[in-house]
């Protein structure tokens, strides 16, 4: 692959890249890290990738895969699975929510998500893909897929509402501190 | 398909998803136009993700990022190192692995609880160190190191200076910045410079200890400013035969 190109390989995807890797690290060191391991690997892999139009699949794939080599497998992960679904609908205020929010405030209620679904989470959110692309890239079936959107989803709404209750909570010297000020 | 089937198909999915073509989330998709309930619960849903979408948008990478992966690939000579690694013998492909990235996520990553010399075990360990700056000069890598007022070696023992400089980075450890300084000689040698008063509870000795774990060999020792640390995956003889 020529220089031209590899760049170019970079400048659209090393943004999402690092997205995924931040939502999954929740360390911008890890992440950056990891997103540059990722790079590696396709400078030494990837061109044996016959079909370009999958690279930015298979850079997601193989971010995934790295993370998941450097880190041990939480113990919680099977029972989490087998969660209920019980999702209610969304109301129109919690939409308003996110809307009020910053990017960094949605991002650390994403990474209160447990790890099985913050990762299909991510992809959906960050880089719009579909249920098949998701399972592609995270190498799980369509159906889990599915069923960890929705799960990850309703953990996301929980996260995001406590997030808003945080931020409104003002530490009694803050308070102190602004009526003197 | 009731409507619990429909929400279930549909709650993570745009209408121009791939999935769109999907025969049951076609269906599913058909019943959402024509029952106007649940097409304003599909529109909250849409509503919803399109705002996350786009907060989530706003994170930005640190500028640093998208050049340290392009120095990355300038990082031996003229010809771009991917291109090496696919077009040249196994050899070539063989020793550009060691240059960058020799081993891969082989121990367990750091941690807060970490003594320095394991912290540096495990850094080096993972097998890629992300370099912030490349330059086989290691005067020019104690320059870059100064400039950000990273701990500096007063001193670095003649043996191991006489091997090529690879480059250099800072990493926080437990709060106190650590920098690292990376060599090459058919092996990759990652000296940790640490100084003293940050890490006042590690015993600071001149003469250094030397230990093993796996492949990988360390030595640690002391001076008047710094602790240092040199970890190596050629081995403890290896390391041993540089002080």
């Amino acid at each position: 692959m020529a220089d031209e190109a590899f760049t170019q390989l970079v400048e659209a995807h090393y943004a999402p890249l690092f997205r995924f890797a931040l939502s999954l690290t929740r360390r911008e060191a890890d992440a950056c890290d990891l997103t540059q391991q990722t790079f590696y690997v396709w400078a030494t892999k990837g061109g044996a990738l016959r079909d370009v139009t999958k690279a930015k699949s298979w850079l997601f794939t193989t971010l995934y895969r790295e993370f998941l080599r450097g880190r041990r497998r939480d113990q919680r992960w099977t029972s989490i699975e087998d969660l209920p679904p019980g999702e209610a609908d969304i109301a129109d205020d919690e939409i308003d929510r996110v809307r009020r929010m910053d990017g960094a405030m949605v991002l650390e209620a994403l990474g209160t998500v447990d790890e099985v679904f913050r990762a299909p989470l991510t992809l959906f959110y960050v880089e719009d893909f579909s249920y098949v692309e998701i399972a592609e890239a995270l190498e799980v079936p369509l159906g889990t897929i599915m069923s960890r959107l929705s799960r990850g989803k309703t953990q996301l709404r929980t996260a995001l509402a406590s997030q808003e209750q945080r931020a409104k909570v003002i530490p009694f010297e803050e308070g102190q501190r602004r009526k003197h000020s | 398909m009731n409507d619990e089937q429909i929400k279930f198909l549909l709650g993570a999915c745009r209408s121009g998803d791939r999935d769109a073509t999907d025969p049951a989330v076609a269906e599913a998709l058909a019943a959402v136009e024509r029952d106007p309930r649940l097409r304003a619960w599909f529109e909250r849903e849409q509503a919803f993700g399109g705002a996350v979408r786009e907060k989530l948008r706003e994170v930005a990478p640190p500028a640093a990022l998208r050049e340290a992966i392009l120095a990355g690939a300038r990082l031996g000579g003229r010809t771009p190192w991917w291109r090496r690694a696919t077009t040249l013998a196994l050899a070539a492909s063989v020793a550009l692995l060691l240059t960058l990235a020799p081993v891969a996520w082989r121990l367990a990553r750091p941690s807060a609880a970490d003594t320095l010399p394991e912290f540096a075990l495990n850094f080096a360990g993972r097998g890629f160190i992300g370099l912030q700056e490349h330059n086989p000069d290691v005067e020019k890598l104690k320059a870059w190191l100064a400039m950000r007022q990273a701990p500096l070696p007063a001193k670095i023992p003649w043996e191991l200076a006489q091997l090529r400089g690879l480059g250099c980075r800072t990493v926080d450890f437990q709060g106190k910045n650590i920098s690292i300084i990376c060599f090459e000689r058919d092996r990759e040698y990652h000296l940790f410079v640490a100084r003293r008063e940050d890490f006042p509870g590690l015993p600071a000795a001149a003469e250094p200890r030397f230990a093993s774990r796996r492949e990988w060999g360390s030595a640690v020792w002391s001076d008047a400013h710094n602790h240092y640390v040199l970890v190596s995956d050629a081995g403890l003889p290896a390391v041993k035969r540089l002080l």
